[in-house]
């Protein structure tokens, strides 16, 4: 990183949040290597504390909510970090996680000297192991897809049909709860819950028919004149979140996870070479259909459709 | 896997015109097929029928802008109909819901007809 970074992107901490979760699915030598080693070698640590980690999560998450308390959230997180490092691997990731997410939250806790000084530590090693995990996951899909069975190969590739009036009821009761808390959050300005609820909505729904797709255009519209960036991020959001769904997917053996991912990063980037993630997702697709003409599934897949 | 490649050629059927694609759709040459129909969109063009004859690959990134664009033609009162379309294309589009949505018919001259 050749220049100074003034600022934690809320890409960027999305990003290395989706990347610690992954690297807790790869197991513990994993996590010590990439994650809880670089802090230790950079000081992050004390040899003995009386904290509870979660009671301090709990404290400083009420904090957050308070604007006279904000400039003081980077520093305990910081602190909160500290006292996870000698608890155990679990403590770290979370507050890692915890210490991230708020960096999301407000400008003077993403331009905090404690912020910068945590993602300069982490990121590099977290990139590096999800290069990794990029290459690796290629070959699990492949060995994944070689060896699945088609009656589950099916059931990934089976769209999801609504059993009753009942559960259609339900879903559009849900539909209108979520857009309802988009509309209220962004009443309050509150644009990190509005993105959050946004990216949720979009990826659950737009491909469904219930989706209102000009409803939520009007709305990311109006939240871009609030914030320049908004429709930038939130497209950002829900693309590291789908592509961590199809990793995750493919690391768990959990086919039809990444199947879905596939669809839905489909119909919700368009083909925009744009969209992060973009070419990995396609290399990992290009496998995937190989592999159904080389087992000659296609026709049986599409017997019980 | 090599590198893919997509062509675009216009022709004509009966007075209809006809993009014939030539290749592999993925997410290096979706952006070449996004290109050549927003081009003709832009100028006023509501109705395409696409040869596909010559494609022997889509991913979902191809799916991904041929459905931007039916969208955005349906809503002009256009469409856009596929002819040719190989087995494994077909079976790529089915199992990505796409065929649910755009119409496929077996050459040029059925999809002209159609129209």
């Amino acid at each position: 990183m050749s220049e100074k970074r003034i600022k934690v992107a809320i890409t960027l901490a999305q990003d290395l949040i989706k990347i610690i979760r992954l690297l807790a699915i790869s197991g513990k030598k994993a996590f010590t290597e990439y994650l809880y080693d670089p802090l230790y070698k950079a000081g992050w640590r004390v040899s003995n504390h009386q904290q509870n980690i979660r009671k301090l999560m709990a404290r400083i998450e009420e904090e957050a909510k308070e604007p006279s308390y904000l400039q003081s959230i980077a520093p305990r997180c910081k602190r909160l970090i500290h006292y996870a490092m000698s608890e155990n691997l679990s403590a770290v990731g979370d507050g890692a996680i915890f210490f991230l997410e708020k960096m999301q939250l407000h400008v003077i806790i993403s331009t905090s000297p404690e912020s910068l000084e945590f993602t300069n530590i982490i990121e590099e090693p977290l990139v590096e192991f999800q290069k990794i995990a990029g290459e690796k996951s290629e070959d699990v899909f492949r060995a994944t897809v070689s060896g699945i069975d088609i009656g589950s190969l099916k059931e990934a590739l089976t769209p999801v049909t609504l059993s009753s009036d009942a559960e259609k009821i339900r879903i559009d009761e849900e539909i209108k709860r979520l857009y309802d808390n988009i509309l209220i959050a962004s009443k309050y300005n509150n644009i990190p819950k509005c993105r959050k609820l946004l990216a949720y909505y979009i990826i659950r729904y737009s491909d469904g028919e219930d989706y209102s797709k000009d409803n939520v255009t009007r709305l990311i519209t109006a939240l871009n004149k609030r914030e320049g960036t908004f429709e930038e991020e939130l497209r950002d959001m829900i693309a590291i979140e789908l592509y961590y769904r199809i990793t995750r997917g493919i690391l768990n053996g959990d086919i039809g996870a990444a199947i879905k991912g596939i669809r839905k990063y489909a119909y919700i980037f368009e083909g925009n070479p744009e969209s992060k993630h973009f070419y990995d997702i396609d290399r990992l697709e290009r496998i995937l259909y190989g592999l159904i003409t080389e087992k000659k599934l296609w026709d049986e897949l599409k017997a019980n459709r | 896997m090599g590198d893919a490649n997509l062509s675009v050629e216009e022709s004509n059927f009966e007075g209809k015109s006809v993009l014939v694609l030539t290749g592999d759709i993925d997410a290096k040459t979706a952006p070449v097929l996004k290109e050549a129909l927003e081009k003709r969109i832009a100028a006023g063009q509501t109705v395409f029928i696409l040869n596909f004859s010559g494609v022997s690959y889509i991913s979902s990134a191809g799916i991904g802008v041929l459905n931007a664009a039916l969208t955005l033609v349906k809503g002009k009162g256009g469409d856009i109909v596929l002819a040719g379309v190989s087995p494994v294309v077909r079976d790529t589009m089915e199992v990505m819901y796409f065929t649910k949505k755009i119409r496929l018919y077996k050459s040029v001259p059925d999809a002209a007809k159609s129209l």
